[in-house]
């Protein structure tokens, strides 16, 4: 899809809700999810591609894979943490919002140990 | 000259005479049985001085033990059947005139070589930091700047684990060569300076014998123990200096490479100024011991100015014979130390060449990571160059100085 058609259905997502905010402003809300997930699902397609792109290039170097893997997957939580806590917070929702970033975070934390012990690995190899 | 000397006092020479031939046996049966040929023929008869030089140098030869070089050189260069002597009376027979171009050839070969084994290296290190771009502005659309430092972590660290594994491969074939350079200097040396002591006398070669043992010890010690060593922390510091944004270490890492160069700087003048000092002295002592021996050899009645040329002769060709182990020698030394030399020096560049590459793509710090590997190549060229110019410098005072 298109950028043209993405902002196209965004403005008349939100012009819609709008309609919603004086009277029964929790199906402004309901509406404001179900466009943000219709956007997600058309960058999907893009993404797909890019995935595609990394691992092409991952074949001209024959490093260890599972960290490119593991980059991916951090960008991967780093949006749907994103996407979730940012739709908690078009609701209201604070708490609940910051609890999922920092949910996020700390799961990159725990995906980048294995590297941070890869360089200490390899820092104390070469120095032996 | 055997008119100069009256008859009657002509029994003060002969002690001194007879030490003489005695020392002519003495040192190599050659010059004892050259000496008995000079006094047979008779006064006006012309010499065969030529035929005396090749008898005295094959002599002299087969005094020589060769068998600890031929084996050193044998590990050095299996590919290549060369022996030390054979190498020794080609260059004093003036054979080594395309030298210049093997060694152009030689040096081609190596470049090439160099270049297809590290070709698969460079272009690693350009997708590599081509890659660390792409991801970091990728992540750099969120809102969360986390994902992108890992990111870019993930990719430095793969970078410098690249960088670190070559470099501690060239560090350890390095250190192989440094061995094996002084591995050969020891078993040089006795040979070297036994024909020191024929050709020039025994002051100056015990007194060079020592500056040479001395200079293997201090090698061993501080070049291959000491300075190695921090050329590896000098590269680990520069690493991590650049894994961070802000430069913590980069004041440590000029230390250590001040340091380095200093140490190296010293070491080169010290060795010039002991060798320098003892070239002063010592041959001075032997030349003089010398000519006082030959110049009373020369005054002996009857048989005196055939002795007189013919010490002449079999002296110039121990010098000769010295100075061909010598330059065998240094070109043997030269030989050990080009290949590490070129190969860093290729390193360095190749180093430098994707540092240039990458820095209008990638983010500074992978840029200034490649680029540190790369004087730490430079500073290995450093050493290497040293310890061979050590060496080298004590080999060519000790052939001119004794001469």
């Amino acid at each position: 899809m298109s950028i043209i058609q993405i902002g196209v259905i965004g403005v008349i997502g939100a012009l819609l809700s709008i309609q919603f905010k004086s009277g029964k402003s929790e199906y402004g809300i309901y509406m404001s999810v179900g466009i943000s997930i219709l956007i997600f699902a058309c960058i999907v397609d893009k993404l797909e591609l890019f995935v595609k792109t990394v691992a092409q290039v991952n074949q001209f170097i024959n490093i260890d894979t599972s960290y490119i893997k593991t980059m991916l997957k951090m960008i991967g939580i780093t949006y749907i943490a994103e996407f979730s806590s940012s739709v908690c917070k078009d609701a209201g929702y604070q708490t609940i919002a910051v609890q999922i970033e920092i949910f996020s975070k700390l799961t990159i934390l725990a995906l980048g140990m294995p590297v941070l012990l890869a360089l200490l690995e390899t820092i104390r190899e070469f120095l032996a | 000259m055997r008119g100069a000397i009256p008859k009657r006092k002509a029994w003060l020479w002969w002690p001194p005479a007879l030490f003489f031939v005695f020392l002519l046996f003495f040192s190599g049966h050659v010059s004892g049985s050259a000496a008995v040929h000079a006094a047979d023929s008779s006064p006006g008869q012309k010499v065969d001085y030529e035929g005396i030089q090749n008898e005295t140098e094959n002599k002299l030869f087969s005094e020589f033990d060769f068998s600890e070089i031929d084996d050193s050189l044998k590990k050095l260069f299996p590919d290549k059947k060369m022996s030390f002597q054979e190498l020794v009376a080609a260059l004093i027979s003036g054979k080594g005139d395309n030298a210049g171009k093997l060694a152009m050839q030689f040096i081609l070969d190596r470049l090439g070589y160099e270049f297809k084994y590290n070709k698969q290296n460079l272009a690693y290190m350009l997708l590599i930091a081509i890659i660390a771009a792409v991801f970091t502005n990728f992540s750099n659309a969120f809102q969360n700047r986390q994902v992108s430092e890992i990111s870019f972590y993930v990719l430095y660290m793969l970078l410098i684990t690249m960088c670190l594994n070559a470099f501690r491969i060239a560090m350890s074939g390095i250190e192989g060569k440094l061995t094996v350079l002084l591995d050969f200097m020891r078993v040089l040396c006795p040979s070297y300076f036994l024909a020191v002591a024929i050709a020039s006398g025994t002051s100056s070669s015990l007194m060079f014998y020592n500056i040479v043992l001395f200079l293997i010890y201090a090698a061993e010690v501080l070049i291959l123990k000491f300075l190695l060593p921090i050329v590896n922390i000098y590269i680990m510091v520069q690493v991590m200096n650049y894994l961070a944004g802000e430069e913590y270490l980069s004041q440590l890492g000029e230390l250590l490479k001040k340091l380095i160069s200093w140490i190296l700087r010293t070491l080169i003048t010290c060795v010039i100024g002991i060798n320098v000092i003892q070239g002063m002295l010592a041959p001075a002592i032997d030349a003089l011991k010398r000519s006082a021996l030959t110049k009373t050899a020369a005054s002996i009645p009857g048989i005196g100015n055939a002795i007189g040329g013919v010490t002449d002769v079999v002296l110039g060709a121990a010098v000769l014979i010295k100075n061909g182990i010598g330059v065998a020698g240094a070109v043997i030394l030269i030989a050990i130390c080009a290949v590490p030399i070129l190969q860093m020096l290729f390193m360095t560049m190749m180093y430098k060449l994707a540092a240039a590459l990458v820095q209008p793509v990638s983010d500074k710090r992978i840029t200034g990571c490649i680029s540190s590997v790369s004087e730490g190549y430079e500073l290995l060229v450093k050493v290497i160059f040293s310890t061979g110019v050590l060496f080298l410098l004590t080999i060519a005072v000790v052939t001119v100085s004794t001469s």
